[in-house]
C-alpha cells in the first residue's frame, strides 16, 4: 500500500537515503564528481530514467528566512531516480545487470551495502533505506522516456516547418503540412 | 534637505553634472542603516558623472603598490552622502584574485574567497556563453590572463577633470615603477540615458533595504500583496542579512564586511547589425520594425514596458518614475505582451510563471552600474567599424548565485522560459549561426536568423573591499 506513494502515472520515483561510512565521504564525493553526465552517464544505459540524482547531504538547511542549519550525526548519500514502470525489483535488477561497476562505485561507501551479487540482499537493503517520495520531478508522468524523446523530435520538426513556412497563405500552408506530416509518414 | 545640483564656488564656473532624466529623478533619501562611510561609493548609489575611465593595473612592485593604495585612500569615494553637491570626480578601487595574490594576502585568507572569484571570468567562459568571438582568446590584451590586478574606476564631470586624475594616477603609478596600465576604457554616458541600440537604459535597479534610498514601484521584489518590498542589504553588501535571513557567506576578516563582488564586462554593441536586422525582419513582422525591436528588449525605446503598454509606447508611463518600472508578468503567462524570451524578462523574470511569485528571483538580483563607451552611430549611417558598446558593471555578494545564474541559466539557456535552445536575443551568444527568438502571438513570429548583436571584449571578476579592508591592504 505504501508503494503507491512512490508512483505517479506510469512512473515510479525511488528515493534512497543511506548513511556514509565514517571517513569515506571524500572518496565518495570524488566518485560522484567524476561521473559522466548526460548521454555518457551510466544511468543513461537504462533508457527508462526520466531524472536521477546522486548527492551527498551534510547539512540540512531550511531555505527561507530565517535560515536554519542542522548538523547531522552522519552524512548521507541520497539516490533518487524516476523511471518508467511500476516494479522496483525490475528496476533494481536492471541496475545490477547494466551498471554494476557504477552502482558499486557509489554505494560501497555506505553503511551495510551488501553488494549486487546477492540480488535479494541488495533489494532488501534498498527497501530498508527507502523513503517514500513525496515530491515528483517527472514532467510527463504518463509518457515513457522514449515517448518523450520522440515527442521532442516531433516538436523540433514542427518548429522547423513553422519557421520554413512563415507567412505562407492558408491553402498553401495546408498543402505543405500534408506533404510534410501526413504523406511523409 | 534641499539638494543643489550646481555649486557656485569661489573657483568660478563649476561644470554641471549630467542632468538626470526627468523620469528618473534622484531617489528620495532617508537616514541610512548601513555603514555608508565604510562602503565604496558607487555600490549603493549610481553616479550621474557622464565621464568614466576603467583602468586595469598590473602591480609591478608590491611594496610600492601598497604605498600607492595608501596614497590613494583619501581620494577614494565612500558611500557617505555628499553634503552639498556631487564632487567633480569620484574614484573606486577593486581587485582581482590575482591582484590579492600579488599583494601577498596569505593563502589561508585567499582560500576563504569563493571558487568562481578565484577561478576568474575567463575560466568560466563556456558556462557563461562567452563563445566564438566572445571567447577569452579573442579578448583585448590584459584581460582574462591573470595580468590584471587592480581596477581603478574614475568618474568625472568632464574630460578635463578625468584627464587630471588620470595624469595623477600615471605619475604616482608609473614613475615610481609601482604599476603599469594594461587595459583602459574611456566611457561616456550617451544623451537622454540611451544605449547604443537607442533604448532608454538603466531603469530597473533593485531597491535595497536599509540604504536610506526610497525604491520605486517595481524596483524591489513582489510583496505578495500586489506591491513591492525592498531587497535585503546582504544580497549586495557583505556583512548584512540577506534574503535567506542570514549573513551571506563571506571571505575572512577584514574582507567580511562592507565589501562586495564586482563583475566587469566590456560589451561591444553591433549597432548597425541590430538596426539592419530590425528593419529587414520588421518588414515581415506584422507589428513593424519598432514593435519588433520592443519585443526583443521587452520595452519600447523610451522605456515604456511592453507589459504595461503592449501596443505602443506611452509617454505618460515612461515619463512617470512611479510607473516606468511598475509591472508584473503574472497576467501574461504566455508572453503575448512581453515575450518570455525578451531581454528584460530573461534578465529579471520577476513573478513570471514558474518563478513562484518572485520567490525564485529574489536571490538573483544585481546592482548594475554600467556606462556606454564609443561614439554614437548617427541614425541611418552605414556601419563605420567603430568600437562602441557598454561597460557592464554589477555588484553582488555572490557572483555565482547572482550574476552567473542570470548569465548562464537565464540568458544562455532558454529552458527556464520554455523557449528551448533560444538565447537572449539582445546580448546572448546565438545557439547556432542562424539564432532564433520566438515571439508569441496568433500566429507566433519566429525571428530568425538572429545574428549576434553583442561581443564580449573582455572581463574580470573583482572584489571591491570596504574602506577598512583597503586600509588593511595598504598596511599589512
Amino acid at each position: 500500500m505504501g508503494e503507491s506513494r512512490n508512483r505517479t502515472g506510469t512512473a515510479y520515483a525511488l528515493t534512497v537515503l543511506t548513511a556514509i561510512l565514517p571517513g569515506h565521504e571524500e572518496k565518495l564525493r570524488q566518485t560522484i564528481e567524476s561521473l559522466p553526465l548526460g548521454e555518457d552517464s551510466p544511468l543513461a544505459r537504462l533508457g527508462t530514467i526520466h531524472t536521477s540524482r546522486i548527492q551527498i547531504v551534510d547539512h540540512l538547511v531550511y531555505q527561507g528566512a530565517p535560515q536554519k542549519r542542522d548538523q547531522l550525526r552522519s552524512n548521507y548519500l541520497v539516490f533518487t531516480a524516476a523511471f518508467d514502470g511500476a516494479d522496483l525489483d525490475v528496476f533494481l535488477a536492471s541496475i545490477a545487470d547494466k551498471l554494476p561497476a557504477a552502482a558499486d562505485s557509489w554505494w560501497r561507501h555506505c553503511v551495510g551495502y551488501p553488494g549486487l551479487k546477492d540480488r535479494a540482499a541488495f533489494g532488501h537493503w534498498i527497501r530498508h533505506n527507502q523513503l517514500h517520495t513525496s515530491l515528483f520531478a517527472v514532467a510527463s508522468p504518463n509518457r515513457s522516456v522514449s515517448d518523450v524523446v520522440d515527442s521532442l523530435a516531433l516538436r523540433e520538426q514542427v518548429l522547423e516547418f513553422a519557421i520554413a513556412n512563415q507567412g505562407v497563405d492558408a491553402v498553401e500552408l495546408q498543402k505543405r503540412f500534408r506533404t510534410t506530416f501526413v504523406e511523409g509518414i | 534637505m534641499q539638494k543643489r545640483r550646481q555649486a557656485v564656488g569661489s573657483g568660478g564656473e563649476r561644470p554641471l553634472l549630467q542632468r538626470r532624466p526627468l523620469n528618473l529623478p534622484r531617489r528620495h533619501e532617508e537616514q541610512s542603516e548601513v555603514e555608508a562611510a565604510d562602503i565604496q561609493g558607487n555600490v549603493l548609489r549610481g553616479y550621474s558623472h557622464p565621464m568614466a575611465a576603467y583602468i586595469f593595473l598590473r602591480i609591478d612592485d608590491v611594496v610600492k603598490g601598497k604605498a600607492l593604495i595608501d596614497r590613494m585612500l583619501p581620494r577614494i569615494t565612500t558611500g557617505q552622502p555628499w553634503c552639498d553637491t556631487a564632487p567633480t570626480t569620484a574614484i573606486q578601487v577593486a581587485f582581482t584574485y590575482a591582484g590579492l595574490q600579488r599583494l601577498g594576502v596569505p593563502d589561508e585568507m585567499l582560500a576563504t574567497f569563493p571558487e568562481e572569484f578565484r577561478e576568474g571570468m575567463a575560466a568560466r567562459a563556456e558556462s557563461l556563453g562567452d563563445r566564438g568571438p566572445s571567447a577569452p582568446e579573442q579578448w583585448e590584451s590584459g584581460l582574462g590572463t591573470g595580468e590584471a590586478h587592480v581596477l581603478v574606476t574614475v568618474w568625472a564631470v568632464d574630460n578635463e577633470h578625468l584627464d587630471a586624475v588620470r595624469e595623477e594616477l600615471r605619475q604616482v603609478g608609473a614613475s615610481a615603477g609601482a604599476t603599469t596600465v594594461i587595459n583602459e576604457t574611456r566611457a561616456e554616458a550617451l544623451k537622454h540615458g540611451r544605449d547604443h541600440f537607442g533604448f532608454f537604459d538603466g531603469i530597473s535597479q533593485p531597491a535595497v533595504e536599509g540604504t536610506g534610498v526610497q525604491g520605486r514601484p517595481g524596483d524591489g521584489q513582489p510583496n505578495g500583496a500586489g506591491g513591492w518590498r525592498d531587497v535585503a542589504t546582504g544580497e549586495f553588501v557583505l556583512g548584512y542579512v540577506d534574503e535567506d535571513g542570514t549573513l551571506p557567506d563571506a571571505p575572512a576578516e577584514p574582507f567580511h564586511r562592507n565589501g562586495t563582488f564586482m563583475v566587469y564586462r566590456k560589451l561591444q554593441q553591433h549597432t548597425a547589425a541590430f538596426r539592419r536586422s530590425m528593419e529587414e525582419q520588421g518588414a515581415r513582422y506584422p507589428g513593424g520594425a519598432e514593435m519588433l525591436a520592443a519585443k526583443v528588449v521587452g520595452r519600447w525605446r523610451d522605456g515604456t514596458p511592453l507589459s504595461t503598454s503592449p501596443e505602443a509606447p506611452d509617454a505618460d508611463v515612461s515619463a512617470d518614475p512611479l510607473r516606468i518600472n511598475d509591472f508584473s508578468y503574472m497576467d501574461d503567462p504566455k508572453g503575448l505582451k512581453c515575450p518570455m524570451g525578451s531581454h528584460i524578462r530573461r534578465c529579471h523574470p520577476r513573478d513570471s510563471e514558474g518563478f513562484f511569485g518572485g520567490r525564485l528571483t529574489n536571490r538573483h538580483r544585481i546592482i548594475r552600474r554600467g556606462r556606454s563607451y564609443g561614439p554614437v552611430l548617427p541614425k541611418g549611417a552605414a556601419d563605420d567599424g567603430q568600437d562602441r558598446g557598454l561597460v557592464f558593471v554589477c555588484f553582488n555578494t555572490s557572483i555565482w548565485r547572482q550574476f552567473e545564474t542570470i548569465q548562464s541559466l537565464w540568458l544562455d539557456d532558454g529552458d527556464p522560459f520554455g523557449v528551448g535552445p533560444d538565447k537572449d536575443p539582445l546580448i546572448g551568444c546565438p545557439a547556432d549561426e542562424s539564432g532564433k527568438m520566438t515571439i508569441p502571438g496568433k500566429p507566433p513570429f519566429f525571428l530568425t536568423p538572429l545574428p549576434r548583436f553583442v561581443t564580449l571584449r573582455g572581463g574580470e571578476y573583482l572584489f571591491q573591499p570596504s574602506m577598512a579592508a583597503l586600509r588593511w591592504l595598504a598596511d599589512f
